[in-house]
């Protein structure tokens, strides 16, 4: 099991926002966490990521406890934030370089990988700007960047895709479906149903802290294409020569 | 359409916001914060009442009253002087992004912003009501009741127009670099935040290389440090003090008195360097940080490695110029690197121990160094058990990097 959340529980003050929730990941499945806004994805994600110890429970990635065992736990997993920072002085290219770094990767296969994904998501001509003016979507690039480029063992997406254009959302569903195939354990947060609905394998329904409801994909019919007919309409256009 | 609101409606907005955020601040404090920081006022306030009463009686014998009332009024000068340091102190180093809304986005007059901006940079500046108040407290039974209390309105009124006249220099500071937007007010023009993408020139290409998660923190803040950043302006502050501590060789005093100005500007580099290891712990976004595999070992280990390597060739250079001093004194200067260490480790565990909480953090060093310092000057070395109790604290703290607050 590459990711195992076991009874989570999280207060702030006297509003819950996890309620003991349990779920699991088996290695190259990709889980959809549906929820409203405040249904608690946000706060069990940043959770399982190291981000704010629960007040209950435990979150396993690959075998080591979040919190009990924590620097294993964080090489072996991977977190594409919802509000992604930075360090501002920086450049996406520094940041990874650093990111390679503690990750102890080879430096030229990282640099490699960074500058292909880069290149997919439409990143690679500012790899070597500040971040510091960066748009929002640009920031989401980089933190989804960041969070593949070690190709995790599991890896937590909250709201990933938010604010990417449609080439590069595309880009990034394949690259999650890529990693899926090689093993990886996928949980992705959106309150996006149609993106949940053509990536993920599993859904699991997130409501007021608890998991409200799990489906598997033949529970929802899901389309086999990534993109919707709209999307392929636009890429459609994007894609015509100049 | 909405009818806008009247300047005395948006005056009681602020002071409605402004006692929410004092509220929620004092929240913020957990009880053993809270402690600490009513121990360090009470030990302050203790010690400049011991300070000031004893020269204060000998004042008022030799001169009279009049004379006590001159010297006391001197020392509470000096205190609302240092209101005034604090508060420019601290609107500076919020100068970059106020806190806060997009103030420019609302139906306020900028005077109300500015005055609400100010009250938020005042906040340091009261720390020195508890010496003042232990001063005040000093003259009873030296001085009449009335000149006492004269006294106190002279402090009120010049703490309030020293940390009027901080505020205004630290403003105009942030307005000195050219803007292309000189026709905009003022106010308006501090407030703007900086153009997006208005640096175009690219970054140097990173080195990819093989490193230890300690050396590319090193790394890391290597790079961080050197651009626009809070982390840059302390470093600053450190080179330029420690450039005035090697220059101090060079005065026409006797050798003995040119190794007390060089240590005079070290201490205080030695200070702003804990400042630094503080902003570059607390500005480490936590996304960014904390779902890698870092330890707070790797942090330490960096920042420490950076503190040692910095202290250890200033010494090695005020060693190298110090040549009035005899063989023996020359070598004893060594001894500045560990005292310095002390004093800027203590910076980097407060800022470990309570990140991302900056400013907290810094307020806490501050504190403990005041202490620590005034200690000394009371009883001579007392200063070094507080400043190694402060280092003890803090390394005990430590283990609370793992657990961040959800909020901070």
């Amino acid at each position: 099991m590459s990711l195992r959340i076991e009874d989570v529980a999280r207060d702030y003050g006297e509003r819950r926002a996890l309620a003991g929730v349990t779920l699991a990941v088996e290695p190259g499945e990709i889980v959809g966490l549906l929820g409203a806004n405040g249904a608690g994805k946000s706060t069990l994600l940043r959770t399982a990521a190291g981000l704010q110890p629960p007040d209950r429970g435990r979150v396993e990635v690959a075998g080591h406890d979040v919190w009990a065992d924590p620097l294993p736990a964080r090489a072996a997993l991977g977190y594409a934030a919802e509000e992604p920072a930075f360090h501002e002085a920086l450049s996406p290219a520094e940041t990874l370089a650093f990111v390679a770094a503690v990750r102890g990767l080879d430096p030229q296969a990282a640099r490699e990988r960074a500058h292909a994904l880069a290149e997919r998501l439409d990143l690679a001509a500012r790899l070597d700007d500040p971040v510091r003016g960066f748009s929002h979507g640009m920031r989401k690039k980089l933190s989804f960047l960041a969070a593949v480029l070690h190709r995790p063992a599991a890896l937590l997406c909250d709201e990933a895709l938010e604010g990417f254009d449609a080439p590069s959302a595309l880009a990034a569903k394949e690259e999650l479906r890529s990693l899926a195939r090689s093993g990886t354990a996928v949980l992705f947060s959106s309150h996006v149903t149609e993106t949940v609905e053509r990536l993920c394998d599993h859904v699991v329904i997130l409501h007021r802290g608890r998991v409200a409801r799990t489906l598997a994909r033949a529970d929802w019919g899901a389309p086999s294409e990534l993109h919707s007919p709209l999307e392929r309409e636009f890429l459609a256009v994007l894609r015509q020569p100049a | 359409m909405p009818t806008p609101a009247t300047p005395r409606q948006i005056a009681a907005a602020f002071s409605a916001l402004e006692r929410r955020l004092l509220e929620r601040r004092l929240a913020a404090l957990d009880l053993r914060t809270r402690v600490v920081a009513l121990l360090l006022a009470l030990c302050v306030a203790g010690l400049a009442y011991w300070k000031v009463r004893v020269p204060l009686d000998f004042a008022v014998r030799a001169r009279g009253p009049a004379g006590g009332a001159e010297w006391l009024g001197g020392a509470l000068a000096l205190f609302a002087l240092t209101g005034g340091a604090l508060a420019a102190w601290r609107r500076s180093t919020r100068r970059v992004r106020p806190p806060g809304p997009e103030w420019l986005a609302l139906p306020v007059p900028p005077a109300l912003v500015a005055r609400h901006l100010a009250s938020e940079a005042r906040w340091p500046a009261a720390t020195v009501f508890a010496p003042a108040l232990a001063a005040l407290l000093a003259g009873i039974g030296l001085l009449p009741a009335l000149w006492l209390v004269l006294l106190a309105a002279g402090f009120a009124v010049l703490w309030l127009e020293a940390t009027r006249a901080g505020i205004a220099w630290a403003w105009r500071a942030q307005l000195a670099p050219a803007r292309p937007q000189a026709a905009l007010p003022a106010l308006t023009r501090a407030l703007l935040p900086p153009a997006p993408g208005t640096r175009t020139r690219p970054l140097p290409a990173p080195r990819w290389r093989r490193a230890s998660r300690w050396r590319a923190v090193l790394a890391l803040d290597v790079a961080s440090s050197l651009r626009g950043s809070a982390a840059r302006a302390r470093l600053l502050a450190a080179a330029a003090l420690f450039v005035v501590s090697t220059l101090a060789w060079f005065a026409p005093a006797p050798a003995v008195v040119r190794r007390a100005l060089a240590f005079a500007a070290f201490a205080p580099a030695c200070a702003a360097l804990g400042a630094w290891a503080i902003a570059r712990t607390c500005t480490d976004p936590p996304g960014a940080i904390r779902s890698l595999p870092i330890g707070v070992r790797d942090l330490w280990r960096a920042r420490a490695t950076a503190l040692l390597l910095a202290l250890a060739v200033v010494t090695l250079v005020e060693v190298g110029l110090a040549a009035g001093l005899p063989a023996a004194a020359r070598l004893a200067l060594l001894s500045w690197i560990p005292v310095g260490f002390a004093v800027a480790v203590l910076g980097l565990q407060q800022g470990l121990a309570i990140a991302p909480r900056g400013a907290i953090a810094e307020n806490l060093y501050v504190a403990w160094l005041g202490t620590a310092m005034l200690s000394s000057w009371l009883v001579p070395f007392v200063g070094w058990a507080v400043l190694l109790a402060a280092i003890a604290h803090s390394a005990l703290r430590l283990p609370a990097w793992w657990r961040p607050e959800a909020d901070a």
